[in-house]
């Protein structure tokens, strides 16, 4: 009875953004490796498609080199803006990557708690009004907050990318139920940027619904990040397969008695 | 707007136009947390039918998460019955002679406080479709006289030009009440012969037009029996689902009106709406839009009523009157006939008995109270 | 003789009638600076030999790194 002639992937499995259509829905951040050779093999191995990457001052007494010299053409790059703290300082940056040859996209992040390093979505949205009238593909760094999400949704987002838990923290889906509401409302791409620590997170949050995840730290600190970052392309395709399979339904006891619907069949025997 | 939606999301289900909805689909969607349109087909499907108490469990799981066990109640009050229209399931078409009639404002104070006195805070305004007789400008002068008396004045009127509906919102309407009768166009056009009513799209963009007016709540509805009902219900559902995603401030409702007998008997081509059917609208609704309000009419008899109750239901009307005028003074001709007829405290007392609070009165509209807080 | 000129927030003794190219190329890690911003302003990269450094200047050398 099952359908035996249902292809196991759908043929067109596009994530759409800023006029890109992505085949991997694993994004990722070149921060915190031991060493930027190391990148290369990592996005490689991870089949990433979309590279994120920070702007800095340069330092002029340790040796530095451009990140961009390590990925190859046809890499979708996606800067940061962290270290801004105010929308005005994001839109700084994200010009400056512009000129820097980091082409439209631009992933906003302004914090200004450095405890938690739990960004401010006032300012984000702010930033996101700003940067979408000058043509960026904004992708949005943010809390998981639904009116948030609509006023970055209204501004001309790209996508919306709420954390899962602190940055760094490696400490997985600790925002699900928020997120889920921003998959249920929101007609952008999520992306679960932020918290997730492994594998089987991320796998968690495509089945969500997620249209893609964003993981750093989790790859750059394993002891073998080339590894680690299979596992999650691996999980990654998991996870998206299994939200579109569909779940299966969840055995339920018969109930024996009707004391909800039983005065349906009182009504027949009257009739 | 939505007659797109819908347009796209009929498409999307013919593709699949020789699937049969089975059993497992029925399960699949109530195991589910956020349906789609498919799983909504599934339940309103015969192969729903044995799953029925399923169904109802979780409605009832879900009502009460979402409203707790209370029940509001509202009266409604016919300001005129003067038609343009000619709907052929309706008493006040003006092909009928029945008696013609408009309250003078003075009558409709006297009349809204026979049912203020009664305690009720939620009154909801009707009129017939004539611009000449009960035109916007009436209507505005109604809500102005009455709303002293009320905490909520709903309107369910002809279909409003958006500014209208501002109009009506700074007055102090809160809530507007339009059922798309039917949403299949074919019947529609056959029911509706002659009069304004017969532009479809007017009708069915109304309700968004209210959401854009800023008017607070929303309730929509097909007049169940007059087209196929699965596929009324079908995309009465989606309606409330699209207003409720592209206006999320605004608190969207269902009503599950059957049709009645009434002065030109008419008989549908539909296949009758069944009790158990309309039990089956219901489920779904609630399963599908777990937040959306769901209102009964004193159309439905006290026993089935009372069983619909836990159903799903979080609004009733109550010692309801569909004369024009009638709570102060000597009613006309209804517009249909009523099945449950008790008066407002044995509606409230069989909602206590039943395990339900009756609410008189949700909240204070401030608009259109002069002096109030409100901006 | 010297001028001063603010690299990166810090107040720096640089000579006078020097090109923003020139200077650069006497710093370390001149391959790695991708983008710089001239008194506010993103300056490209054609208008670095030309762009004479004059007293109280502000530059901000930028570079991309890895990041998250």
């Amino acid at each position: 009875m099952t359908h035996v002639n249902m292809p196991i992937v759908p043929v067109e499995d596009w994530l759409e953004i800023g006029g890109v259509k992505l085949t991997s829905r694993l994004f990722v951040g070149t921060g915190k490796f031991p060493a930027h050779a190391v990148v290369p093999s990592v996005i490689e191995s991870a089949a990433s498609q979309v590279v994120t990457m920070a702007l800095r001052r340069v330092d002029w007494q340790n040796p530095q080199e451009n990140i961009l010299n390590y990925l190859t053409d046809g890499l979708v790059l996606l800067p940061n803006t962290s270290g801004a703290r105010t929308a005005e300082e994001a839109v700084r940056i994200a010009r400056l990557a512009r000129a820097a040859g980091c082409g439209d996209w631009v992933k906003i992040e302004v914090i200004r708690d450095q405890h938690y390093l739990l960004p401010d979505n006032f300012e984000t949205v702010i930033a996101t009004e700003i940067l979408v009238k000058e043509g960026f593909t904004v992708l949005p760094y943010v809390s998981p907050d639904l009116s948030t999400a609509r006023r970055l949704l209204e501004a001309g987002a790209a996508a919306v990318m709420p954390l899962g838990a602190p940055i760094g923290s490696n400490r997985g889906l600790k925002t699900r139920e928020l997120i889920k509401i921003l998959i249920e409302e929101i007609p952008l791409p999520v992306i679960v940027d932020a918290g997730i620590g492994r594998p089987s997170e991320a796998a968690e949050a495509m089945e969500m619904g997620a249209a893609a995840v964003l993981v750093n730290t989790a790859i750059a600190t394993a002891e073998n990040p080339v590894a680690m970052a299979r596992a999650f392309r691996l999980a990654v395709e998991a996870g998206r397969l299994a939200h579109l399979a569909g779940p299966g339904a969840r055995t339920e006891q018969a109930q024996a008695s009707s004391p909800l619907t039983g005065f349906l069949h009182e009504a027949l025997t009257v009739d | 707007m939505f007659y797109d939606y819908l347009k796209s999301q009929r498409q999307k289900l013919a593709l699949l136009k020789d699937k049969i909805y089975r059993e497992s689909d029925v399960r699949r969607a109530l195991a589910c947390e956020r349906l789609d349109p498919h799983d909504l087909m599934a339940l309103l499907s015969p192969s729903a039918l044995p799953l029925l108490e399923e169904m109802a469990q979780k409605a009832r799981q879900l009502t009460a998460r979402n409203f707790g066990r209370t029940i509001s109640l509202f009266a409604p009050l016919y300001l005129a019955n003067y038609c343009a229209n000619s709907c052929l399931y309706c008493s006040f078409n003006c092909r009928n002679s029945i008696d013609r009639r408009k309250l003078t404002l003075q009558e409709v104070e006297l009349e809204g406080q026979a049912v203020a006195d009664t305690g009720l805070g939620h009154l909801l305004l009707l009129t017939g479709e004539s611009r000449q007789h009960s035109g916007p400008g009436y209507i505005q002068a109604c809500v102005e006289r009455l709303r002293p008396y009320f905490a909520s004045l709903g309107i369910e009127v002809y279909p409003l030009a958006e500014e209208e509906y501002e109009h009506l919102y700074e007055g102090g309407v809160d809530s507007l009440t339009l059922f798309q009768e039917t949403y299949d166009e074919k019947v529609y056009a056959s029911v509706h012969p002659a009069g304004p009513k017969r532009d479809y799209r007017w009708r069915l963009d109304a309700p968004e037009r209210a959401c854009r007016a800023g008017i607070p709540g929303v309730n929509i509805g097909a007049l169940l029996g007059l087209g196929e009902w699965r596929e009324d219900a079908w995309a009465t559902a989606l309606h409330a689902q699209y207003l409720q995603k592209n206006y999320p401030d605004v608190e969207i409702a269902l009503s599950v009106p059957r049709l009645r007998p009434h002065v030109g008997g008419f008989q549908p081509q539909a296949s009758p709406v069944t009790d158990v059917a309309l039990v089956q609208i219901i489920l779904a609704y609630r399963l599908y839009l777990p937040r959306a309000g769901i209102t009964l009419s004193t159309r439905e008899s006290p026993h089935l009523r009372e069983s619909l109750l836990p159903l799903g239901v979080t609004r009733m009307s109550a010692g309801s009157l569909t004369s024009v005028g009638g709570y102060a003074s000597t009613a006309g001709s209804t517009q249909f006939e009523i099945a449950d007829e008790r008066s407002v405290p044995e509606i409230a007392s069989m909602l206590s008995r039943s395990g339900y609070q009756p609410v008189y009165r949700d909240w204070i509209n401030l608009k259109g109270i002069e002096g109030s807080v409100g901006r | 003789m010297n001028i001063n000129i603010t690299v990166n927030g810090k107040e720096t003794e640089i000579q006078d009638g020097l090109a923003l190219r020139a200077w650069l190329e006497g710093q370390n890690n001149f391959k790695a600076w991708t983008v710089v911003e001239y008194n506010g302003e993103i300056l490209e990269r054609e208008l670095w030999p030309s762009t004479v450094l004059h007293e109280g200047d502000k530059l901000e050398v930028l570079v991309l790194l890895g990041g998250g």
